[in-house]
């Protein structure tokens, strides 16, 4: 999995700017408009974070979304747009890193992205777990 | 001391560690679930359970019952605007916070007295003894911590502080002097090593007293607090807070209901940038949706 931010939007404008802005704060984007494909393109970038901006697409490209976000177990995904259709994506099982379905927070985007992103760092594997005998010491048990 | 039915606390004892905000927001979602419920910041002192529902001004706080400016506690709840949830300000005098023990009594009594279906304290950071006995009377606690050193140690210190404070309550109770001091010189386990454990204390004990020892064994069985480790961004962080259940059970005795996690969420700073809840601004969130399955198990 790389560290590329891949962006699916057909608002040129919302997915420009939400480009624009992770570009701004280091971080590799590239956006695409057409959902048909995005599996293969998921598969071909292996991107760190998807981001779909479903705000513009038609509800049977919604659909292949949903379905597409089901086979995504691995890769951390941000679903922005509007409550009425980020809400079909409720109680499907679909494990969604941010829903943003007010206004474009291209912040609250970038903070996001760079959680996820601290995350895959840290979860990189240590050289052993000391927690246990750090708390008895601590605590004096040991 | 008796537990009750409808009472749940909710312990932080490491300041910041995001008590209140889980208060609120779990208050919100137990009330969706249809609960009646009202959330009582007993963080006496510094409250600001108010601040997170965006009540800038309310006419009374606890402050007001305390001092006896009002009579019941019942007329110090505040509509949230929310259905079925109604909170009780905390007060802002410092002398409340180390309650005289009638005054504290009176508070527990118009608590239990409350018409809800469940009544959500808040309760202060620290291991102080108000704090413990809130605690210790509730159905159920949520231990609250984060994945941090600090936090972990604050944690198990409380439910330490706990067990000590009821074995003690029940030992004056049982009227049994010679175990109270093995007690005594358990919390002091450096120089009485064999008492490091509860297991290796009531070994001792029961020679003493066999029959008192199994009936305060059987107390602590009342302790089962439900872990909640908050601000989980790994499998790693989610972990900690099997550790902490496992020291609690091997040296205290205590075996711990439940571990549940809350994800990291860049939307809870925003709500609280906003003095909204989480749970009205941004429901689909992470945070609200971990905070939902807490609802629901503790409604099981």
């Amino acid at each position: 999995m790389s560290d590329l931010v891949l962006i699916f939007s057909m608002d040129d404008l919302r997915g420009g700017i939400t480009q624009k802005v992770l570009k701004r704060s280091g971080f590799e984007a590239l956006l695409l408009r057409m959902i048909l494909g995005a599996k293969d393109a998921i598969a071909k970038h292996a991107p760190g974070v998807v981001i779909f901006d479903i705000s513009s697409y038609f509800s049977e490209e919604v659909n292949q979304i949903l379905n597409l976000c089901g086979t995504l177990e691995h890769t951390p995904v941000i679903l922005l747009g509007d409550r009425s259709i980020t809400d079909r994506f409720e109680g499907t099982g679909i494990r969604l890193e941010l829903v943003l379905s007010g206004p474009l927070d291209p912040e609250l985007i970038v903070a996001k992205v760079k959680e996820v992103f601290s995350l895959k760092v840290e979860e990189k594997p240590s050289e052993g777990d000391t927690l246990e005998e750090d708390l008895k010491h601590f605590l004096k048990l040991d | 001391m008796e537990k009750h039915k409808n009472l749940i606390a909710i312990i932080g004892p490491k300041g910041g560690v995001g008590k209140s905000s889980i208060c609120a927001n779990l208050a919100i979602a137990l009330s969706r679930l249809g609960k009646k419920v009202v959330a009582v910041d007993l963080d006496l002192g510094a409250s600001n359970l108010h601040a997170i529902f965006g009540m800038r001004d309310s006419k009374y706080s606890l402050d007001d019952f305390v001092q006896n400016r009002v009579k019941k506690l019942s007329d110090i709840i505040v509509d949230t605007g929310l259905k079925n949830l109604g909170i009780i300000r905390g007060g802002d005098v410092p002398v409340i916070a180390n309650m005289q023990y009638q005054k504290k009594m009176k508070l527990v009594r118009h608590l239990l007295g409350l018409d809800f279906d469940l009544v959500i304290l808040d309760l202060a950071p620290g291991v102080s003894h108000n704090v413990v006995d809130f605690a210790i009377i509730a159905k159920k606690t949520l231990l609250v911590t984060t994945p941090e050193v600090p936090s972990l140690l604050n944690a198990y210190s409380f439910i330490k502080v706990a067990v000590f404070r009821r074995l003690s309550f029940f030992l004056k109770y049982k009227k049994c002097p010679e175990i109270l001091e093995l007690l005594e010189r358990a919390k002091d386990f450096e120089n009485y090593p064999h008492l490091k454990t509860m297991e290796g204390f009531f070994r001792e004990a029961r020679e003493i007293n066999s029959e008192v020892t199994d009936s305060a064994k059987k107390t602590l069985s009342g302790i089962t607090p439900f872990v909640v480790v908050n601000r989980v961004r790994t499998g790693k962080d989610a972990n900690t807070g099997k550790v902490i259940q496992g020291l609690m059970q091997n040296y205290l005795g205590i075996k711990s209901s439940e571990l549940m996690t809350i994800r990291e969420d860049i939307a809870v700073e925003k709500a609280m940038a906003r003095m909204k809840p989480i749970m009205t601004e941004a429901p689909s969130s992470p945070f609200c949706r971990d905070i939902e399955q807490i609802a629901l198990r503790l409604c099981e």
